[in-house]
């Protein structure tokens, strides 16, 4: 297993490496670049003014030396400076990580601890009342998008209800300790809901059939046959042998989680990864946005290499070498 | 039983809303010793040199409270000092011509004011900050002033004495055309590498370090920028609106990147205050309605939108094969319906312009040649050109059919909504015309640059001392200016290029005046109007008053309070 671990992650420095070089063309070859914004609206911007801009963002360079040095200086760990934020890229993404984690650990925790045993229970219950709801919402779910759903919540519980507050990260002078802590799950409810809602919509239809897929299986008949009591051959038989294909949903709904957020920390002006993503795509700030992607891409090799192992600890036949 | 339990919880979760709604919505967000500032973009950095491109605007909204100005502009566009004992005058002989087209402007700074680690602000500061813009290693979006000056003195540390090369005639509203900079915390930095200057932390993060009635104390990247009081800035050593001590004891600035949002936290009441750049025009006209209908507008929240200085227009190339010809030029305005469009779209409240200058510019032509919306006018002046309507309707002269593309920023809804409009309207007349969108990067980056369109619309930002200078002047076509239009007029250009230079106001104008009759006669540049976008804050707030210009609704700061 360790030996298959350390393959599979050299196997990925490759992939990277290609990756990388996929998102640079991408990023370069986009129409337009940093300083095009300058030019419009300020009539007495000059032409040296934005070649030296060009110069100090390095675009002059052609593309080959423009991509040779971004990969030497990422490999030492810098991936340069925020052309928007004005600050290392990797301090930069590290800060707005931790800040997705507050949304998207919840978020991921709370769509297993639901979507799992209503999937389980509809596969259960086939066409009984419950699985006609959980189908509905699933269906719900997996239909709206991201961001009508979070403004509709807000409507709801900020704008009519005010129960909660319609977005942001905190309340600007809460103290330190327990006030911040309770002020910070205030604002964390709205976001969490949606972004676990999605999830939840897509994990229950996949529990579910799952689990429909294996109760139909001889093996349960059979563990039914011999007497054993219905909790066990559902919890031992039915449901370990379900979770393989589901613990590869599960695993992929982590980067899913990350990748998913821009819209719904866009809604709800929370300064996370997502919306870093976004905002530097679209202002054309080429070093968040590379280093963003990339991490986003590492997260999706590793939850894939996360799947394979709990593959092989949830099914004993399969065997790693 | 079980019926009457769910009856009382269904009827009490439907009246729960009302219940609350009708508890006192009208208190501060967070509490009486704050005001929340509600916008949409996040400044990319707050030193009052260095803005990169478009988040220039709420950069100085929230730099204002933390750097005290020189001269600041009121809500009635009156210029007065702050830093300085007085604006300079041709008058009491501290602006003084000199031989050779060249002045001499002499500046008192006002004693007792001082950077918030207690160094003095002294004449050193500002002859700083004038070095660094001019150095060419230095990235800087605004250079043009600062070189119109030769060389700056300070005889003594409160006393600037500034040598222009030739005239200029707003040398009484800047000292060098930046600033000032905390020499003693920026020199060696610049000295190491003048390139990365904007990257340092003195105007990146909390570190920055000002002169203003507020100090920066927390900077939430993406989330917010918190100033508190500055319980020892000198208010008695400056003048203008800075006077009075400030009554708010901290300012949070919100940044709401999704407008929808944004309108939800002014319906729950979140922020206190938002600016100008917090939501589209469209979006303040709803939100105005649903207040006025739901009877909190003027009880909860006061809504402003003030018609300001970004003008809308469309630029012709005058190097197309029809547009060359100024008869096709006019036909097009005329076949225009503006004042429908406005009514239509905007509810009159964004008014049609017929210049480049709105009816405040202190060179406003009132008697400019207009252009009612006139197709019979518009249909006779390109019969004069020699058009003939061809077999589908579209007019033809020498086998080329008057068909024009119409571009504009693609996913801009009210430009897209305009210009649908204007095509129907021409179509009336004649002319086709096709749309052909394309995303901001590609239109502002490649396709106004390398006047690759006919016709094109978007918006100049101007502010109170715009001129005509960069845009209408004939030798400033791209890359040497942003003429996209391409227009040449002798005159104009000599007026354009004049009138920074011309000392008198009354003449100056008289200028001004004269180029808008070129231009409403010439017409290369389609106007259409003058954007208004709404600022509001909730009524309990006192003394916010708005420019409706380029001057940041934090302008007069240090007079907001909370109503007791």
């Amino acid at each position: 297993m360790i030996r298959y671990l350390v393959r599979r992650l050299l196997q990925m420095v490759p992939l990277v490496f290609g990756i990388s070089v996929i998102l640079f063309l991408v990023l370069v070859m986009a129409p337009g670049d940093p300083t095009d914004l300058l030019l419009a609206g300020n009539p007495k911007v000059r032409a040296e003014d934005i070649r030296l801009l060009r110069e100090i963002y390095g675009l002059e360079d052609p593309l080959p030396i423009r991509y040779l040095k971004w990969l030497r200086a990422a490999v030492r760990g810098d991936f340069g400076y925020s052309r928007i934020y004005k600050v290392p890229v990797m301090d930069l993404i590290a800060e707005r990580l931790a800040n997705s984690l507050w949304l998207t650990v919840p978020s991921f925790l709370l769509a297993v601890a639901v979507a799992v045993p209503v999937g389980i229970y509809s596969a259960l219950h086939q066409y009984s009342k419950v699985d006609y709801a959980a189908t509905f919402f699933a269906f719900f779910g997996v239909s709206i998008p991201a961001f009508w759903f979070g403004i509709l919540l807000i409507y709801i519980f900020a704008v009519q209800l005010r129960w909660l507050p319609p977005g942001g990260f905190s309340t600007p002078g809460v103290p330190e300790g327990w006030p911040a802590v309770l002020d910070r799950l205030r604002y964390m409810v709205l976001p969490v809901l949606v972004l676990s809602f999605l999830s939840m919509a897509a994990l229950t239809r996949y529990t579910r059939a799952s689990m429909l897929e294996v109760i139909r299986q001889d093996y349960i008949r059979t563990a039914r046959a011999k007497g054993l009591r219905e909790s066990v051959v559902i919890v031992k038989h039915a449901l370990r042998n379900a979770l393989i294909p589901i613990v590869t949903v599960l695993a992929l709904l982590i980067p899913g989680l990350f990748a998913g957020a821009p819209l719904t920390e866009t809604v709800f002006s929370w300064p996370g990864v997502g919306r870093l993503l976004v905002e530097s795509v679209l202002g054309g700030d080429y070093a968040v946005a590379q280093a963003a992607l990339l991490f986003l891409s590492i997260l999706v090799l590793l939850a894939n290499l996360l799947a394979d192992v709990a593959y092989a600890l949830l099914d004993p036949r399969i065997r790693y070498e | 039983m079980r019926k009457g339990w769910w009856i009382l919880l269904v009827g009490g979760l439907l009246a729960l809303p009302g219940l609350l709604l009708a508890a006192p919505a009208v208190q501060p967000a967070v509490s009486p010793d704050t005001v929340v500032v509600g916008t949409q973009q996040e400044p990319a950095n707050i030193g009052i040199l260095f803005c990169d491109g478009c988040t220039m605007f709420v950069g100085t909204m929230v730099a204002t409270p933390l750097f005290v100005p020189v001269v600041e502009m009121t809500d009635e566009w009156k210029w007065q000092p702050v830093a300085v004992q007085k604006l300079p005058s041709l008058k009491d002989g501290d602006w003084r011509l000199l031989p050779g087209n060249k002045m001499q402007v002499t500046w008192r700074l006002r004693r007792g004011l001082r950077w918030q680690d207690g160094r003095p602000l002294t004449a050193e500061d500002f002859i700083f900050a004038w070095r660094v813009n001019l150095n060419p290693r230095f990235p800087s979006a605004g250079r043009d002033v600062s070189e119109r000056v030769e060389n700056i003195r300070a005889p003594d540390p409160y006393t600037l004495v500034v040598q222009w090369k030739k005239k200029y005639a707003f040398a009484n509203l800047t000292v060098n055309g930046v600033g000032y900079l905390p020499r003693h915390l920026l020199a060696s930095a610049y000295q190491r590498d003048p390139t990365k200057l904007p990257q340092n932390a003195w105007g990146t993060s909390e570190q920055t370090v000002g002169t203003g009635p507020y100090r920066i104390v927390e900077w939430r990247k993406g989330s917010s920028i918190t100033l508190e009081r500055w319980d020892r800035f000198p208010y008695e050593a400056v003048g203008g609106s800075w006077g009075t001590r400030a009554q708010i004891r901290r300012l949070v600035f919100r940044f709401v990147p999704d407008t929808n949002t944004q309108v939800a936290n002014v319906l729950a009441g979140t922020v206190d205050v938002f600016d100008e750049t917090a939501m589209p025009f469209v979006q303040g006209l709803e939100l105005e309605k649903r207040l006025q209908r739901e009877g909190r507008l003027g009880r909860e929240w006061m809504l402003r939108a003030e018609p300001g200085l970004v003008w809308e227009h469309i630029d012709l190339n005058v190097d197309n094969f029809h547009l060359r010809d100024k008869r096709v030029r006019q036909a097009l305005v005329y076949g225009i319906n503006r004042e429908l469009i406005v009514q239509q779209l905007f509810e009159g409240k964004q008014p049609i312009s017929h210049g480049p200058f709105p009816p405040k510019h202190y060179g406003y032509n009132p008697t400019l040649k207009k252009y009612p919306h006139d197709p019979a006018r518009a249909r006779q002046l390109l019969a004069e050109a020699g058009y003939r309507p061809g077999p589908d309707g579209i007019l033809v002269k020498d086998g080329q059919r008057l068909s024009l593309t119409f571009m504009t920023t693609a996913g801009n809804r009210t430009r897209e909504a305009v210009q649908q409009i204007i095509q129907q309207q021409l179509r009336e007349i004649g002319v086709e015309i096709r749309i052909q969108n394309q995303p901001a990067r590609v239109y502002f980056g490649e396709t106004l640059p390398s006047r690759k369109f006919d016709m094109a619309m978007y918006a100049w930002v101007f502010n109170p001392i715009s001129d005509c200078e960069g845009i209408f002047t004939g030798d400033t076509l791209p890359p040497h200016g942003q003429n996209y239009p391409g227009w040449k007029h002798e005159e104009a250009t000599r007026l354009c290029h004049a009138v920074p230079e011309e000392l008198d106001e009354g003449q100056r104008a008289r200028m001004l005046r004269r180029f808008q009759e070129i231009y409403a006669e010439e017409m290369p540049v389609i106007p259409l109007y003058f954007r208004a976008d709404y600022v509001g804050w909730k009524a309990l707030v006192r003394n916010l008053r708005p420019t409706g210009a380029d001057a940041p609704i934090t302008w007069n700061v240090t007079n907001w309070a909370w109503a007791r």
